[in-house]
């Protein structure tokens, strides 16, 4: 019996568009695992604060980005999935309810179905458009059930978590995406896909908080009972605390970020006044000196009101889906913990500080990766971006055989 | 329809509801294949180059392919006005198409008489000539093939030139290029009765295949030196007669000018191929260029038999051109 030709996995490629930087992965999805390609980082021209500013410049950069890929997975990218973060993607709760019809009350398939279309018949806001559902606990009787199917109550709500895009926003990056000949597959949540890179399944059954703070943004995500809770994002990252240092020691924006790279925690401790540090190190003519007591101070204080916008940012969603009962963040809540994401969770003792504002376990987390340079927090995003996109990945294409294929085989770029 | 469609067909949603704000459906994609900055154009030719490299490849070998076959054909057929032609030598398709056009019913005459007709012509040997299922003419020929020529001078009128084939046959030598003609060695000093296809050589079915062999792979080389075939002592059907040769010419410019000169070579009628051999054998070069080879030029004489023994020797001499 003749076996059929191997198929041809399909091109899965991703794009984190960052404020500071953006990424690019392509991989192909072989028994179930993707296998990367390529990969290409860029620095970010155009965006402040998760914010177009400039399309010309962030386009040229996006484009490079995918020239770099393209040139090296040795295919031309039809499709991609875009990063969606900062504050043009907002999060909402809708809820579908009917009453089961069934005279036993046993609720079926199409129970279901429609308690779901219920809940995406709502509008979403004047001028905004849906860009995905996010599926949340589905309950029946006041009681969470994973599948309600064959089950018995009066009363079935299902929930989802709609995230919603400004039309202008949304027209600028489909259209950014068409001009260099590809089409959008689709959007991903950035603080999403830093969870599918760096929490556990049992941690999300638990309630875990995940805040991937990147360079303009601070992007959370709030699982419980394996669902997402709710979401946000708020304009504030690290490149305000370079700002901050840039000000408060009167240096330049480079010689800020340097700094704080090199010296700056997210906890100020007294013993940081007594130690003095120096620019270059060299302690030659233009090299300036610092205490570093100044510098743990500014950082720190900006790291921990960022952390405590945050918890304000929660807890207010937390009253709109549960106005009757008063939340906390606490451990009865999230057992889990919090995980810090972004280029931000490198700073030096980032987890500590997380504890100190939230009073919560917390720790820096790291993807798993095969790229041992992509192993790090700032990059948990685009690697969680292709965990996610693998889901949704295109089924693979059958093999093209015969001597015409192998000929452009042979002149393939 | 779009009547039928707009009175009876089902109405657009007044209110299509929160599909409508789906992305998807709010903004349609429309990807621009060709992006307009300098990386979309590189990207562009880096994704077509293989389809393109692919293509060109194909012309390559289509084109080597139509070459090839166009030049192993000696003639390509030429299938218009209800006539398909081919030929292995030089005439075209207007000997036949004038040939129909002298009867009144053409193309659709009996095909054994136009193959009749065409054998008249000396210069074909053989007309294939058929109709195929869809009407069309087909015709065939067989050419003869040229290895010398002859000048004829009518009473009246301008010189003709003929062309001999190896069997020694004349005939007109229609479509043969003016410098192949004057490439071939001529034949001179014959004597001949008749004219044009009618025209018969005294010795010319000796001539034919001792200048065919001559063209042949195998003594080429002598043959570009031959100017001219004297058939003054050939007597034709005579070939055993004591005597009876064949003396070929060679051209002045063909040999070196710091020896003495082969003017001639003498070849009798009735061991020509035997001769060959020995001419192929000799070594000229050496004995031209011997000391006492004092003569401006020589004729080689191949055709004297040593007849001192029981048996005739052939026995080449050369002998220097009498003054």
């Amino acid at each position: 019996m003749k076996t059929p030709p191997p198929s041809l996995p399909s091109l899965i490629a991703v794009i984190d568009v960052g404020t500071h930087k953006t990424v690019a992965l392509v991989g192909q999805l072989i028994d179930g695992k993707a296998r990367m390609l390529s990969y290409s980082e860029r620095r970010t021209d155009g965006v402040v604060k998760g914010t177009v500013t400039d399309l010309e410049k962030l386009q040229r950069c996006v484009h490079e980005v995918v020239n770099d890929v393209e040139r090296g997975a040795g295919r031309a990218l039809a499709e991609i999935y875009l990063s969606m973060s900062g504050p043009a993607a907002e999060g909402e709760r809708v809820k579908g309810i009917i009453s089961v019809p069934a005279a036993d009350g046993r609720v079926t398939r199409q129970d279901l179905l429609d308690a779901v279309a219920s809940a995406k018949r709502l509008e979403p806001p004047a001028g905004r458009a849906t860009i995905l559902y996010m599926r949340q606990p589905t309950i029946l009787d006041n009681r969470p059930v994973v599948n309600p199917v064959g089950m018995t109550g009066r009363r079935l709500e299902v929930l989802f978590w709609r995230v919603t895009m400004d039309e202008a926003n949304l027209r600028l990056r489909v259209g950014m995406v068409n001009a260099m000949s590809m089409m959008l597959r689709d959007f991903i949540l950035a603080s999403h896909a830093a969870a599918c890179a760096v929490a556990t399944e049992a941690e999300k059954q638990g309630g875990v908080l995940l805040i991937d703070m990147g360079a303009g943004t601070t992007d959370w995500i709030l699982y419980y009972k394996e669902h997402i809770l709710c979401a946000g994002s708020i304009p504030v990252g690290g490149e305000h605390i370079t700002n901050d240092l840039s000000v408060g020691l009167r240096v330049s924006r480079e010689t800020a970020e340097d700094l704080k790279q090199r010296f700056a925690s997210a906890v100020h401790r007294d013993t940081d006044l007594n130690q003095t540090i120096w620019k270059d190190g060299d302690r030659g003519l233009g090299d300036q000196q610092f205490n570093r007591g100044t510098i743990t101070k500014v950082s720190s204080l900006r790291y921990q009101e960022t952390l405590d916008f945050v918890r304000k940012d929660v807890l207010r969603q937390l009253d709109q889906i549960f106005p009757d009962h008063p939340t906390k963040l606490d451990q009865h809540l999230l057992p889990s913990g919090v995980i810090l994401t972004g280029g931000s969770a490198n700073l030096q003792d980032a987890a500590e500080a997380v504890q100190l504002v939230l009073g919560l376990p917390a720790r820096v987390g790291v993807p798993a990766f095969e790229v041992e340079s992509f192993r790090k927090p700032e990059y948990a995003g685009v690697v969680g971006m292709m965990t996610a996109a693998i889901t949704d990945a295109p089924p693979p294409r059958r093999r093209p055989t015969g001597f015409l294929a192998t000929l452009r085989d042979l002149f393939r770029f | 329809m779009s009547l039928f469609r707009r009175l009876f067909g089902k109405r657009p949603e007044t209110f299509p509801g929160p599909k409508d704000r789906d992305w998807r459906a709010l903004v349609p994609q429309s990807v621009n294949p060709v992006p307009g900055d300098a990386i979309g154009r590189r990207r562009a030719v880096r994704t077509r180059l293989p389809v393109v490299l692919t293509l060109l490849f194909f012309a390559l070998l289509g084109g080597l392919l139509w070459y090839v076959v166009d030049e192993g054909a000696t003639a390509t057929p030429a299938a218009e006005g209800g006539l398909r032609f081919k030929t292995d030598g030089l005439l075209d398709a207007d000997v036949v198409r004038r040939l129909l056009a002298a009867h009144p019913e053409g193309a659709a005459r009996d095909v054994r008489s136009i193959k009749a007709e065409l054998e008249q012509d000396n210069q074909i040997l053989a007309a294939d000539v058929g109709r195929g299922p869809d009407g069309v003419l087909n015709v065939r020929l067989t050419e003869r093939k040229a290895v010398a020529r002859l000048v004829v001078t009518p009473p009246t009128g301008p010189m003709i030139v003929r062309l001999l084939d190896p069997t020694g046959v004349t005939f007109a030598g229609a479509g043969y290029p003016a410098a192949a003609v004057r490439g071939l060695p001529e034949v001179v000093n014959y004597r001949s009765t008749g004219s044009g296809d009618a025209m018969i050589v005294e010795g010319a079915e000796i001539a034919g295949p001792f200048l065919a062999t001559a063209m042949g792979e195998r003594y080429r080389a002598f043959y570009n030196q031959w100017a001219a075939v004297s058939l003054a002592d050939c007597f034709g059907a005579h070939e055993e007669a004591p005597g009876s040769s064949l003396r070929v010419i060679l051209r002045p410019g063909s040999q070196p000018a710091d020896r003495p000169a082969l003017a001639e070579i003498v070849f009798s009628t009735a061991r020509w191929r035997e001769e060959f051999g020995i001419l192929k054998a000799l070594d000229l070069e050496s004995l031209l260029r011997r000391p006492d080879a004092t003569a401006a030029a020589y004729v080689l004489k191949l055709n004297i038999l040593n007849r001192t023994g029981p048996k005739p020797v052939p026995e080449p001499r050369l002998v220097p051109v009498a003054r």
